[in-house]
C-alpha cells in the first residue's frame, strides 16, 4: 500500500482564531464520531470517561448501553463486519477498558474495522497508579492496527480523522483511542474547519504476475481456487463469483471466506480444513495449481502444512503483502485490490472437465447424511433447514464450539456478511453481542444467533440489552449439557477423560430468558423442528428456542491435530 | 546440512515517524513474531519527528523469515521504509 497516498491536513484547531467558540475535548470527540458519519456507540459509562457521557445527549448518535463491556466491543465487531465502516465501543478507564480487549483482539484477528475510545485518568494522574488506572494503550499494543493516547485536546479532531482511516482502508483492524479526563474536559477555541485525511490506495496488480498467473491458470489440469475472509474485506465477491464462473474452477473456501461464493454455486465443494468437508479436503490435496485469494495459510485451513496441497503451485492474491509468503511460498504473488487482479486473471484452463467431474461427483458421494436415527433433534439438520428457511435476508452470529462447525458445514450463506463468526480469536461469547451489533448495522435482516449451553453463559446478561431496545434477535440454543468441543477432543484424544466439561446442571434457559422479559420455548423432539423454525422466522419481537441435544453428537470430519487434510476422521455410519 | 536447518538473523533498518509507543511497538512486534532482539540502536533525526531504528534480530526457530518481518513491521501506520541484511545462523538443535 502506498504510504505515500496518506495524509493527514494540519489541524485546523492548531490555528488562533480569536473569534473561535470554546469547546470541549469531549464535545470535539463527539463532533469527530458524527463527521465520520457514525450512527451507533456501544459503550458502558464510568468515571474516566464521563465528560463523553455528558457530551452524547443531543448529539447525532444513538448509544447502546451493554451491560458489560465486552458485549461492546463484540456488537462494534459484528457492526463493523455488516457495513465495512468502524464499528465503535466507548468504555471507562481501568476495567472498563480491559474488559474491551477480548473484543479489541476478536476484531484484530479477524481484520474488522473498529475504533475503540477509551476514558484514562487526567493527566497529571497518570503513572501514579490511580483509582481505575491501567496501561491501556500498553495493554492493546499486540492487538491494534494502531492506537494513540491523547495529549492535548487541540490534536482530538485530526487524531480522530486518521483513527477512522487506518480501521477501514486496506487490512481493516481496531484502533484505539485512549483519553485522559483532562483531555475530555479542558476547553479550547476552534475554528469551524476540519481535518481531512486522505485513504491509502492499492497499488494496481503486477503486470507481469498476472501474466504468469494466467499461464498457470491455462496450464492446470487440476486447479483449485481457495479463498477465505480476504474478499468480504476488499468487497471483492462480484469479482469472485465472475472469476468462478468464467473458469469453472472448483472451489474451497476458509471459515471466513463463506458467503463468498453463494453455497450452492456449482463447483463449490465447502469449507476446507479441520472440519472442512471430505470433498473440499481432497481437491485441495490433488491439485496442481491452488489459486489463494484473500485466505493466509491458516492452521485449522492446512492441516499439516507441509503435507497442504503438496503438488500443487500456487497463485497468492492478498491485500496484504506480509500475508503472502509468509507460510507458503507462491510461484506467483499478486499483492493488492483482489477485484483489480480477479478481473485480470482472465485465462481459462483447456483440459479441466474431467476434473470437474471428479469433484463434483466426489460432493455427491461424501455429501453430509441428515438421516440420523432416533427422534432427538439432530442439530445439522435443523441448522440447515432454518438457513434455507430464513432466505438472503439471513445474517447468522454463532459462538464458538461444535455449533459454530455445524453453522459452517450445514448452514445456506449468499455473503459474507451473512455469517459473522469469530474465526481467529474463537471468542466463546461473540454470538449475542454480534447479533446485537449485526440488527443496529442492518435492521431489516433477518438475524439469527447460533449458541451453545457453554458460550451463552459468557455473554447471557446481554439479554437484558435485547430487551431494553426490542431488538429482534432470533436466538437458537444448541444444549447438550457440556461443553461440546472439549468433551470431543477428550473422548478421541485424551482416552475420553472427560475433565471439567459438564454442565448438565445448566439453570432453565426458557426460563432464564423469560425472566429477562423475553419470549421463549424448548424443544428436545424432532417432531418440533418445523414449528419451531416457523415460530422464530414469524415473531417478530424477540425470541429465544432452546434446543435440547444429545451430548454424544460429534461434528464430523475431524482433521486431527498435526494431520494431513487427507487424514479426516469420520463418522461412523 | 540444508538451508531449512539454519535461523535467520538479520539487521532491520527501520525509519519512523516518532510518536508515542512507536519503538514499544516495532520491537514488541519482532518478539512477537518469533525474533530474538540482539541489539539495538536509534538514531533521530534533526527535526526531531523522524527516526531510524536498528535491530539485529535472530529467529527462534526455523522457518522464521525475517523478509516476512520486514513486511509486518512496514505495514506499521508510521513505518515508512525497512530494510534487511540478512545471514544464516546453524541451528544448535538441528
Amino acid at each position: 500500500m502506498s504510504r505515500s497516498a496518506s495524509a493527514v491536513s494540519p489541524s485546523p484547531t492548531q490555528r488562533a482564531n480569536p473569534a473561535a467558540e470554546l469547546v470541549s475535548g469531549a464535545r470535539l470527540v463527539v463532533e469527530a464520531l458524527e463527521r465520520e458519519g457514525v450512527r451507533h456507540v456501544f459503550g458502558y459509562p464510568g468515571g474516566a470517561i464521563m465528560p463523553v457521557y455528558d457530551a452524547l445527549p443531543g448529539s447525532g448518535l444513538q448509544h447502546i448501553l451493554v451491560r458489560h463491556e465486552q458485549a461492546a466491543a463484540l456488537a462494534a465487531d459484528a457492526y463493523g463486519r455488516v457495513t465495512g465502516r468502524p464499528g465503535v465501543c466507548l468504555a471507562t478507564s481501568g476495567p472498563g477498558a480491559t474488559n474491551l480487549v477480548t473484543g479489541i483482539a476478536n476484531a484484530f484477528l479477524d481484520s474488522v474495522p473498529m475504533v475503540a475510545i477509551t476514558g484514562q485518568v487526567a493527566s497529571p494522574l497518570m503513572g501514579t497508579d490511580a483509582f481505575q488506572e491501567v496501561d491501556i494503550f500498553g495493554i492493546t499494543l499486540p492487538i491494534v492496527k494502531h492506537s494513540y493516547l491523547i495529549r492535548s485536546v487541540e490534536e482530538i479532531p485530526e487524531i480522530f480523522a486518521e483513527a477512522f482511516m487506518l480501521a477501514r482502508s486496506g487490512r481493516p483492524g481496531p484502533v484505539l483511542i485512549d483519553l485522559p479526563k483532562d483531555m475530555g474536559q479542558k476547553r479550547i477555541a476552534v475554528s469551524g474547519d476540519h481535518p481531512t485525511v486522505s485513504a491509502p490506495v492499492w497499488p494496481a496488480p503486477n503486470g507481469e504476475a498476472i501474466e504468469r498467473a494466467n499461464a498457470l491458470i491455462a496450464a492446470a489440469r487440476s486447479p483449485v481456487l481457495y479463498f477465505g475472509g480476504g474478499v468480504s474485506i476488499a468487497r471483492a465477491e462480484r469479482a469472485l463469483r465472475d472469476f468462478a464462473a468464467r473458469t469453472g474452477i472448483p472451489s474451497v473456501a476458509t471459515l471466513k471466506g463463506l458467503g463468498g461464493l453463494p453455497t450452492d454455486t456449482p463447483g463449490f465443494l465447502g469449507m476446507l480444513g479441520m472440519h472442512g468437508t471430505r470433498a473440499a479436503n481432497m481437491a485441495v490435496d490433488e491439485s496442481d495449481l491452488l489459486i489463494c485469494v484473500g485466505a493466509r495459510f491458516d492452521d485449522r485451513a492446512t492441516g499439516k502444512l507441509d503435507t497442504f496441497a503438496a503438488k500443487a503451485k500456487v497463485i497468492h492474491l492478498d491485500g496484504d503483502p506480509a500475508e503472502i509468503g509468509k507460510l507458503r511460498r507462491p510461484e506467483v504473488a499478486i499483492p493488492g485490490d483482489i477485484a483489480r487482479a480477479l478481473d485480470l486473471l482472465t485465462a481459462v484452463s483447456a483440459d479441466i472437465a474431467a476434473w470437474q467431474a471428479k469433484c463434483a461427483a466426489n460432493a455427491e458421494r461424501w455429501a453430509f447424511a441428515y438421516d440420523a436415527p432416533g427422534n432427538g433433534i439432530y442439530a445439522p439438520a435443523m441448522l440447515k433447514q432454518l438457513s434455507e428457511a430464513a432466505g438472503d435476508k439471513l445474517i447468522m452470529t454463532c459462538d464458538v464450539g461444535q455449533h459454530q462447525m455445524w453453522v459452517a458445514q450445514h448452514c445456506r450463506f449468499t455473503r459474507p456478511q451473512a455469517h459473522l463468526t469469530s474465526a481467529g480469536l474463537g471468542t466463546m461469547g461473540y454470538g449475542i453481542p454480534a447479533g446485537i451489533g449485526a440488527l443496529f448495522a442492518e435492521p431489516d435482516a433477518t438475524v439469527v444467533t447460533v449458541s451453545g449451553d457453554g458460550s451463552i453463559m459468557m455473554n447471557i446478561h446481554e439479554l437484558a440489552t435485547i430487551r431494553r431496545y426490542r431488538i429482534p434477535l432470533k436466538i437458537v440454543l444448541l444444549d447438550n449439557g457440556t461443553l461440546g468441543m472439549v468433551r470431543q477432543w477428550q473422548e478421541l484424544f485424551f482416552d475420553e477423560n472427560f475433565s471439567e466439561v459438564d454442565l448438565s446442571d445448566n439453570p432453565d434457559f426458557a426460563e432464564v430468558a423469560r425472566a429477562f422479559g423475553i419470549e421463549a420455548f424448548t424443544i428436545d423432539h424432532r417432531s418440533e423442528v418445523p414449528g419451531a423454525i416457523d415460530r422464530l422466522l414469524r415473531t417478530e419481537g424477540p425470541i429465544f428456542c432452546h434446543v435440547r441435544i444429545d451430548p454424544r453428537e460429534n461434528v464430523w470430519p475431524l482433521v486431527p491435530p498435526n494431520s494431513a487434510n487427507t487424514q479426516m476422521m469420520e463418522k461412523s455410519r | 546440512m540444508t538451508p531449512s536447518a539454519y535461523n535467520q538473523s538479520a539487521r532491520l533498518f527501520i525509519e519512523f515517524a516518532t510518536a508515542e509507543g512507536a519503538v514499544v511497538r516495532m520491537i514488541g512486534l519482532v518478539e512477537r513474531r518469533g525474533f530474538l532482539v540482539r541489539r539495538v540502536a536509534m538514531a533521530e533525526q534533526p527535526c526531531g519527528r523522524r527516526a531510524t531504528l536498528t535491530l539485529m534480530v535472530e529467529g527462534r526457530d526455523l522457518g522464521r523469515s525475517a523478509d516476512t518481518l520486514a513486511l509486518q513491521l512496514g505495514r506499521l501506520h508510521g513505518v515508512g521504509r525497512v530494510e534487511t541484511e540478512t545471514a544464516l545462523i546453524q541451528d544448535q538443535a538441528a
